[in-house]
């Protein structure tokens, strides 16, 4: 780990003003968990280390670091850490994202951890995690993984690199609709939609979203419709702290014993959080039956393309979103 | 001062006063308040800390070495080439070069302008790839099987011929197997396999040395066998043993792993030791994580095809298991001796184990070598056996099993862990084909006693104030044999536990074991007590002598209270009797008296026996698998601290599960890197795999030692994994063959078993 | 283009804590946004830090990038924190920052300026800290004892600021402790200790 510069700014305008001067050569930090362990393994070697922290209690930089919600929105504002979105009560409709940001990492990170620099944080793949291993995704010719130890790599939407994304609290905000808040100066920030932001490695190698350096992420603000609700699971091959071997997030209403407005949305298996669009047309306008949601489970890994170690992935998360389904339906789980 | 082997003691029958009973451990104030001290907390003045450059490859030759960039820092001492041109690489992690600088963050970027030429050559890191015609072979010349303590004591590891990478390992043979399976009714063969897994203590190696002129050195270390690392320094540096001072206080966990001045696969004790006479200053070592997990020993893995095989009257008749596992470089990829031994009433019996060699750190002893791979091949597949003849497992294992103590454990296990009541219910959710079923498993650990004779010196002292004084240089590697060594003398002197005072951790305070085999506390707790019996026997002949009594007159009463003929003394005034120098009194242990209850393979010693049943939750659609309950019946001679023994008991279940579950290394098999070399995608068990677990000791009065106490940390984790995939078999009625029962292999077993039904 | 931001002294900011609740929504105290110039700048020289460790005031003279661990345990000689993982996987090294249990090898020592850190060596333990040590021992909850002052910092930090520790259940417990790694297994006993600790307030 190389010594840099950290700069404290006091306020917004301080941190446009010294990531203006060097977009590229800054690295905005937030919690700091996902770049100390980059800078440690020598991945990333900061020049100037913008601490965004430091300017959340200015006037200017309210929507960073704030929670809020109504029965149908969220804003979660970057800096708001992920056990704090986890503690504090939401509506029903944003349970997903509760769950998610209460099971990700473990107790303690959750705490340094914030919703933004979990959306940001790079793959979490082991070879562009390893010091010595130059992947795609770290500007060398191949994925490794692709002919490599795949267990944990992508089974739908991948190549040229075969990364998952690694958010869990992605995951849990695809099922809605909504956007990203990005500045990039001082002013009016722009709002790019969650189905956008996120970009798989035909469009981007050097990031996961569509997030330009000097660009600050203010926050997230989804939307769900009158009575939706949601949830989200995980298959661990530990229970209670482990990166999911699958995760899933399902958002939908139940209209006059329809299903509606469906959303199932799968993690740790794409280079994205990925829609299983599939599952949703499965589901969309008819009834829960178990055979149907059966069906959509099965529907929700259609086209995965496993490679050499992971197909498990497939079943295991079929089996998931199966019981997700009757969880958030309703419909009984047999025993 | 007087020594005794103890030859005269009469064995401890029925309960004591101390030893046995719930004893706190006398270490434990100071580690949860977070003040003990380890090996990375000592810091001599002038203190330098060092950093290893590694190979990036697996296999090549040294071309060239500079170091020019990594002595031009600022604030590097000393640089030291390890590996020279010319040498083979055979591992990625080797040692290739080391830095000394004033701090850790120098040290590492020191290391990065290393730059090291290896010319890599082909490798291969996978049990099939060595195997195959024409690999890359990972050793030309003639192995030397590398033992540490930690191995199996009794294993003769001779080693057949190495044909390509493999090499047999000493097999065993008893009876005719071949005609046994020829005319059996039934048999059962399949493969199973277990994965290399890590130790992962959660203290990295350490090690810190001072020299002290050109002649002696100060080293403390983070290790399971000070005298080991002594001995290991003396001879690297040649010194004098005794000029060497090695110190570890208190340490992390070892696991096998560290029984040297140097980590299986790291030159530790030459790299900090050389770098400490360049700089001429005092270095440590500390291994990084990653080093730790990629370089310092690990599990072998095991590919096991077992064969069994019943008569028509549901005996099991035959036995055969062929394993290759990889140790990587090194050896001791054997399956332990579970199917050789365990069911001797199986009368026809082979096994034939073999290391094949890759480019992979070396494997190294781990908690019971062997033990617990061989477990889980030999218990599944008896139980796929007993499933095939329509027979009970629990009463297939009384069955065949000839130890006495292990045969009440099984029926004592029976009704605590309600084995009838949870098999029937596990068949009854496999009827119904529910979506979450239950299981439940049993198996059996096999260990012996290997305590030793004279092994260890142990000094009790008693001062005129009355305090009480032990001293011996053996580590605490969390095992509790410090307080054990307090209940003991406790027990003897008739005192309280807290008013002993033990000295251990440094090789100054008398000759004693490596913790490894379980003998600590069998080598090391009889030579207490026959150092307690002497002091005391000195005390009241020095009382006699002062009070002009006839010796046989004085007597220490279980209080403390020292009888003089019609008078009675409180310690404190008795001791006030002595001489300047009070009583200072050596004792160590005799050779093992006794193999009773049961003798263990080819004699001589007890065996140790120990039963563990596993419950199960299965969810058939997400493959998850929770053990929700182990019931764990052990024996390990008699108790010496009842709470240390049940941690024991508790710590080794839970390593067995991490094995069951969710432990595996992973390589990448075109670089030959590890790639989990941490702790997060190297998975550990943690809170939420505990299950309900309930231990029960079963009391073995043996007089094979002067305190009849055996070992109980290796067999605490031989059944356990053995015991879960049992239970995993009963729940799904189809078995995972493979370590760890992750939930994408249980939706496949399940997936191959509806096929295998299918018509 | 903004101007390039020049060195400040180091002046009295500190960080601030994100964490927010719904309830506590209320907008910040307002605060006149600072000029670029007076953006405090630390590094890539050392960097001195000064906190509240264990009630105590330290300061330390450290490289800007390391971490709160290893000023801890190298700069200042304190012995409860350690590094099994050195990646925020283990909670071998967890510190209470203003009171709230976080790794401390993920940090910089640079984030504790101005702030107090708590470890479980706290010389003069709050009776929660003393209460959690009793039980730990009597629970043989410490084998090794490597995770052992993680796992006190967890349990202190989960009884410390639950609103009812009495009415924490094992699984609530479980799910605190799930970050803490042991290798000797003791895990058994750190949930009875922490069991046993929170249902008997009146000792604490
Ligand atoms: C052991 C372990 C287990 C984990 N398990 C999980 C898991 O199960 N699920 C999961 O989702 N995550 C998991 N994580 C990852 C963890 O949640 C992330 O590292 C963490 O959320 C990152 O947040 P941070 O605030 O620390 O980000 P930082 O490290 O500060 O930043 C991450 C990235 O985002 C950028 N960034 C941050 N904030 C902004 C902003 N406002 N504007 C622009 N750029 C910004 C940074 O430049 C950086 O590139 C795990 C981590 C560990 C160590
Ligand atoms: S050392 Fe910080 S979490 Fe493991
Ligand atoms: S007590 Fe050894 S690691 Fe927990």
């Amino acid at each position: 780990m190389n010594p840099f510069r950290l700069v404290r700014p006091r306020s917004l305008a301080d941190a446009h003003a010294v990531l203006g001067a060097d977009p590229r050569g800054t690295t905005i930090r937030a919690g700091g968990v996902d770049l100390m362990d980059r800078w440690k393994e020598g991945i990333d070697r900061p020049a100037t280390v913008l601490d965004l922290r430091t300017a959340a209690a200015a006037e200017d930089a309210r929507a960073l670091a704030s929670l809020s919600a109504t029965a149908t929105s969220l804003a979660v504002g970057a800096l708001v850490t992920l056990d704090a979105l986890a503690e504090t009560p939401l509506p029903a409709a944003f349970a997903a994202v509760r769950a998610a940001a209460g099971q990700a990492a473990n107790p303690a990170i959750r705490r340094q951890a914030t919703a933004g620099g979990n959306l940001l944080q790079r793959p979490r793949c082991w070879y562009f995690r390893h010091p010595d291993l130059a992947c795609l995704k770290k500007g060398g010719s191949r994925c490794l993984a692709a002919e490599g130890n795949n267990r944990y790599n992508a089974v739908l939407g991948g190549g040229p690199s075969y990364i998952v994304h690694p958010s869990s609290l992605a995951t849990a905000l695809v099922a809605f609709d909504g956007h990203a808040v990005v500045q990039a100066s001082p002013g009016r920030p722009k709002e790019i939609p969650l189905g956008e932001f996120f970009v798989g490695p035909t469009e981007r190698l050097d990031a996961e979203t569509v997030l330009r350096p000097g660009e600050i992420l203010l926050g997230v603000r989804v939307s769900a419709p009158a009575g939706a609700r949601s949830a989200y699971d995980a298959v661990r091959e530990r229970r209670l702290y482990d990166w999911p071997l699958v995760e899933a997030a399902v958002r939908l209403r139940v209209e006059a014993a329809t299903l509606r407005d469906v959303r199932v949305v799968l993690g740790q298996v794409a280079p994205i959080p990925w829609r299983a669009r599939e599952a949703e047309a499965v589901l969309e306008g008819r009834r829960p039956t178990p055979e149907r949601l059966a069906e959509a489970a099965r529907a929700a890994f259609e086209g995965a393309r496993p490679l050499s170690d992971n197909h498990g992935k497939i079943a295991v998360g079929r089996g998931l979103v199966r019981r997700l389904l009757h969880q958030v339906t309703g419909v009984p789980l047999p025993a | 001062m007087t020594e005794t082997d103890g030859r005269t003691l009469a064995p401890w029958r029925g309960a004591l006063r101390v030893v046995g009973a719930p004893i706190d451990r006398i270490d434990g104030p100071a580690k949860v308040s977070g003040r003990a001290r380890y090996t990375t907390h000592v810091t001599p003045p002038g203190l330098l800390h060092a950093a290893v450059a590694r190979s990036k490859v697996a296999a090549g030759t040294v071309r060239a070495l500079d170091l020019s960039g990594a002595e031009r820092l600022p604030g590097v001492r000393a640089v030291l080439a390890v590996a020279v041109p010319g040498q083979k690489i055979r591992f990625a992690g080797q040692d290739l070069a080391a830095v000394a600088a004033t701090t850790p963050e120098i040290a590492r970027a020191a290391v990065a302008r290393i730059e090291v030429v290896v010319e890599p050559t082909p490798h291969v890191v996978t049990l099939d790839g060595a195997m195959a015609d024409g690999a890359p072979r990972v050793h030309e010349d003639p192995v030397q099987a590398r033992r540490t303590e930690g191995d199996d004591p009794t294993e003769v590891r001779g080693g057949g011929r190495v044909t390509g990478n493999v090499r047999p390992l000493p097999a065993f043979e008893h009876g005719d197997p071949d005609r046994a399976f020829a005319r059996a009714a039934h048999v059962h063969e399949a493969v199973y396999e277990t994965p290399v897994v890590l130790h992962s203590a959660l203290e990295p190696h350490a090690l810190t040395v001072a020299w002290d002129g050109d002649d002696a050195m100060t080293v403390w270390a983070s290790t399971q066998s000070i005298f080991s690392v002594r001995d290991e320094m003396a001879s690297i540096f040649g010194l004098s043993p005794e000029r060497v001072t090695v110190i570890c206080e208190h340490m992390g966990g070892g696991f096998g792993a560290k029984f040297g001045a140097s980590a299986p696969g790291s030159r530790m004790g030459f790299i900090a030791g050389t770098l400490a006479r360049k700089a001429g200053a005092p270095v440590r070592l500390a291994l990084d994580r990653r080093a730790e997990q990629e370089v310092t020993g690990n599990r072998p893995s095991s590919r096991q095809r077992v064969r069994v095989a019943a008569d028509g009257r549901g005996r099991v008749v035959a036995l055969e298991v062929v394993s290759h596992g990889t140790a990587g470089v090194g050896t001791g990829a054997g399956v332990g001796r579970n199917a050789a031994h365990l069911y001797e009433k199986i009368p026809h019996r082979r096994v034939r184990a073999h290391d094949v060699f890759t480019h992979a750190g070396p494997g190294t002893a781990m908690r019971a070598p062997g033990h617990p791979q061989g477990a889980f091949a030999l218990e599944l597949a008896l139980d796929e056996l007993a499933a095939k003849i329509g027979a009970d497992p629990l009463d297939l294992r009384i069955a065949h099993d000839r130890h006495p103590v292990r045969r009440r454990e099984y029926e004592l296990g029976r009704a605590r862990f309600r084995w009838d009541d949870r098999r029937a219910r596990a068949r009854a959710a496999r009827a119904a084909g529910a979506r979450v079923r239950t299981g439940a498993g049993v198996a059996a650990s096999i260990w012996g006693d290997f305590g030793r004779a004279k092994a260890a010196r142990v000094t009790v002292a008693i001062e005129r104030d009355g305090s009480v004084h032990v001293r011996n240089g053996v580590q605490d590697i969390g095992g509790g044999i410090a307080t054990v060594l307090a209940a003991v003398v406790a027990e003897v002197l008739g005192r309280p536990v807290e008013r002993v005072h033990v000295r251990y951790g440094a090789s100054t305070l008398g000759r004693s074991v490596g913790s490894g085999g379980s003998q600590t506390t069998s080598s090391v707790a009889p030579a207490a007590r026959v150092a307690a019996e002497r002091a005391r026997r000195a005390l009241l002949e020095a009382v006699a002598e002062a009070t002009g009594t006839p010796p046989g007159a004085v007597t220490l009463e279980a209080g403390g209270t020292v009888r003089v003929g019609p008078r009675r003394l409180s310690f404190e005034d008795a001791c006030r009797l002595l001489d300047d120098d009070g009583i200072e009194a050596v004792g160590q242990r005799g050779p093992t008296r006794s193999d009773a209850p049961y003798p263990f393979p080819g004699g001589g010693r007890p065996q140790i026996g120990g039963v563990q049943f596993a419950a199960v939750e299965v969810d058939t659609w997400t493959g998850e698998v929770r053990c929700t309950h182990l019931t764990a019946v052990h024996d390990c001679g008699r108790v010496m601290n009842a709470k240390a023994a049940e941690s024991q008991v508790a710590g080794g279940i839970m390593m067995g599960l991490g094995f069951a579950l969710s432990e595996q290394r992973q390589v990448d098999p075109v670089h030959g890197r590890v790639l989990n070399a941490d702790l997060e995608r190297y998975k550990l068990p943690g809170f939420g795999e505990l299950p309900e677990i309930d231990v029960h000791f079963v009391p073995v009065e043996t007089d094979a030692n002067e305190t009849g106490s055996l070992g109980i940390g290796e067999p605490a984790t031989i059944p356990t994994a053995a015991a879960v995939a049992c239970a995993v078999f009963d729940a799904l009625g189809v078995p995972v063959r493979t370590l760890p029962i992750t939930p994408d292999r249980v939706l496949a077993a399940l997936r191959d078993g509806r096929a295998e039904a299918a018509p | 283009m903004a101007r390039p931001p020049r060195l400040s002294r180091r002046g009295l900011l500190r960080t601030v804590g994100t964490t927010t609740a719904l309830a506590a929504c209320k907008p910040p105290k307002a605060h006149e946004a600072a000029p670029p110039e007076d953006v405090e700048v630390l590094g890539p020289e050392p960097i001195p830090v000064t906190f509240l460790l264990d009630g105590r005031r330290v300061r330390a003279k450290v490289p800007v990038q390391r971490t709160l661990q290893v000023c801890l345990q190298e700069d200042l000689g304190c012995t409860a924190p350690k590094a099994p993982c050195d990646r925020g996987a283990c909670g071998g090294c967890l510190v209470r920052l203003d009171g709230v249990a976080v790794p401390s090898c993920t940090m910089l020592a640079a984030d504790a300026d101005g702030r107090c850190v708590d470890t479980a060596a706290h010389p003069d333990p709050p009776p929660l800290l003393a209460a959690l040590r009793r039980a730990f021992v009597a629970h043989d909850a410490a084998q090794c004892g490597y995770c052992t002052a993680g796992m006190i910092t967890a349990a202190w930090d989960l009884l410390d600021r639950a609103p009812e520790p009495a009415a924490l259940d094992e699984a609530a417990v479980r799910r605190a402790m799930a970050g803490n790694l042991c290798r000797c297994g003791t895990h058994r006993a750190v949930v009875r200790a922490i069991l046993d600790v929170a249902g008997r307030k009146e000792t604490w």
